[in-house]
């Protein structure tokens, strides 16, 4: 399968001097067009900043991430175009905006898509996403008002808004209840037949052997 | 981001434009004081001279023509100005159309105060802003006939060595020819010679005059500005200053409370940004929200009800209707430092 996102020797320190962190190691991993790998590892292991890293939201301190075969760089307006096209993010806590409608939470990604659609195909596709995570009833809801396991599908609806190449989610299921964590991962896995990739940051057994793949991480470094 | 925090927007916004408005009509105040503290400095700098009359017997005092003419020849060659602030046209109610005056004997006097903005060329006169519509035409002073061709700007204020600040809004200004003074009536001379202001004298001018004063029964204590006067305007200058200070200390609260309420707001809508940011935003998208925000909060209310308030103030003639604008100044300078200062504080945090 085609090689869609690549990290060469990636390394992520964190303060200087003495009170200096290296979260990530010199890290090398591949991950393939719909693809589904897990990250397992226990806390502060740097799953959570390696994704930070690869989704291009923090720079390595060294090494490189090559997107679709093309190295990215420094700067800032190519990385906030990748981002905005090629990934979507997925967070333990829940990263929605309050006081906010989940229609407006979703529509975030499209509003800095270029070329951006129309606010028609805006809210037809937010519609179309938010019924397929079962939310359709909630577009005009204020976000501060849904349960956990509704607001982690907002996140899910938004990550999936922008037909993301892949999907990065951090502990996704952490927070919910077994039942929703179920539910929630269904529909993560889901997300493969759309074509795209998933990694998961995760230290739940459970989680990773739903995964095609699982990486284990310690201490910053990377071993299968 | 501003309608979705509205009540936050609403009451800071309010708070703001509150502040702005007391802020303007403070200025305002401060702004006239100071044209008046102008004029003490323009007299200290020329060295001037003034004089306390003083009565030892209470008799009116008959001063001859010789020192009269001395005094006229010291203005004409502006090396003096006089003033009749009370005692002209005393017997004639009719005098200036019943308005009172101010009289100006001296061409130095619009050099020495050009903020007046007096009529040009003696002999002419200006009424006060406030007495605009009436229709007076000319002024006579001894046979002389003075038109008055203009009027004083709002607000403005004649610094006269004996009371200070002199608002001229209901005075007619007029600007006599020497020439009339011999001319003029015993107590209008008298103030005449009273009032006098020497500039740069030597000490056998100032003798000059003050003995052929004498020698009429006007007895003259000269004073000279320089020294004396910062003690007697010591009051005028101390209220000014706890005016502008305690404004001043009012602004920097008001501005406090808005730099942290506005970075409070800021901090909340961390996560927001942050979101956005992984989803494409761009520095360039992050900085326009948040100075959509700030501008919602802190200049486009404020703006508009200042240019309101510029416009009552010019249609009132009010004094320094553009104190407003200094204070649109200073509130679109406090914008942009804090646009500046969240966009810092925001991208710090990436």
């Amino acid at each position: 399968m085609k090689t869609i996102l690549e990290a060469r020797n990636v390394s992520k320190v964190y303060g200087s001097g003495r009170m200096q962190v290296m979260a990530v190691r010199g890290v090398s991993l591949s991950i393939s067009a719909g693809e589904c790998v897990a990250l397992m590892g226990p806390s502060g292991s740097g799953k959570s900043t390696l994704l930070r890293v690869l989704g291009l939201i923090s720079r390595p301190t060294e090494g490189s991430v090559i997107i679709q075969g093309e190295e990215v760089g420094d700067d800032e307006y190519r990385r906030a175009r990748l981002r905005n096209k090629f990934f979507g993010y997925i967070h333990q806590e829940f990263a929605i905006i309050e006081n906010e409608t989940v229609e407006r939470n979703v529509m975030i990604p499209l509003q800095y898509a270029n070329p951006k659609p129309g606010r028609q195909e805006c809210r037809s596709r937010t519609r179309l996403v938010l019924e397929q995570v079962g939310l359709g009833w909630a577009l005009k809801k204020n976000a501060s008002q849904l349960s956990g396991g509704e607001r982690q599908r907002v996140a899910i609806a938004r990550a999936l808004v922008n037909d993301p190449v892949v999907v990065l989610a951090d502990e996704p299921t952490a927070a919910l209840d077994g039942k929703t964590a179920q539910e929630i991962m269904t529909l993560l896995l889901s997300i493969k037949e759309r074509g795209a990739a998933v990694l998961f940051a995760t230290h739940d057994d459970r989680v990773a052997k739903q995964c095609d793949r699982i990486l284990h991480m310690i201490d910053g470094r990377l071993g299968e | 981001m501003a309608l979705r925090r509205w009540p936050t927007t609403l009451a800071l916004a309010g708070m703001i434009a509150l502040a702005c408005m007391v802020l303007s009509f403070a200025l305002v105040d401060v702004l006239s004081q100071v044209a008046v503290l102008r004029g003490a400095k323009q007299l200290r700098e020329r060295h001037a001279v003034i004089f306390t009359p003083y009565y030892p017997h209470g008799e009116r005092s008959s001063v001859g023509d010789d020192t009269v003419k001395y005094l006229m020849n010291l203005i004409d060659r502006q090396k003096a100005y006089t003033t009749i602030v009370f005692n002209m046209g005393l017997d004639d109610p009719n005098f200036a159309g019943g308005h009172r005056t101010l009289v100006l004997f001296g061409d130095v006097i619009p050099k020495l105060f050009p903020d007046l903005q007096l009529c040009n060329r003696a002999p002419c006169a200006a009424r006060g802003a406030k007495i605009a519509g009436q229709n007076i035409d000319s002024v006579s002073i001894a046979g002389e006939s003075i038109p008055v061709v203009k009027t004083l700007p709002a607000g403005a204020t004649f610094f006269d060595v004996g009371v200070a600040g002199l608002p001229l809004d209901r005075r007619i200004v007029i600007r006599a020819p020497t020439k009339v003074l011999p001319l003029l009536q015993p107590t209008e001379r008298e103030e005449a010679l009273a009032r006098a202001v020497l500039l740069d004298p030597s000490e056998a001018v100032v003798d000059a005059f003050v003995s052929g004063c004498a020698q009429g029964g006007l007895f003259l204590v000269p004073h000279e500005v320089a020294i004396e006067q910062p003690q007697k305007f010591r009051k005028i200058m101390m209220t000014s200053a706890m005016y502008i200070v305690g404004m001043l200390g009012f602004l920097g609260l008001v501005f406090a409370a808005f730099v942290s309420s506005a970075r409070l707001t800021m901090r909340q809508e961390n996560r927001a940004f942050k979101i956005r940011q992984m989803y494409g935003a761009t520095p360039i998208h992050i900085s326009l929200r948040i100075g959509g925000f700030l501008a919602a909060v802190a200049l486009v209310p404020q703006v508009i009800v200042l240019s309101l308030l510029v416009v009552f103030l010019l249609m009132t003639g009010a004094p320094a209707p553009g104190a407003a604008l200094w204070v649109m100044l200073a509130l679109i300078l406090t914008f942009v430092f804090l646009w500046f200062l969240s966009v810092r504080d925001v991208r710090a945090q990436e």
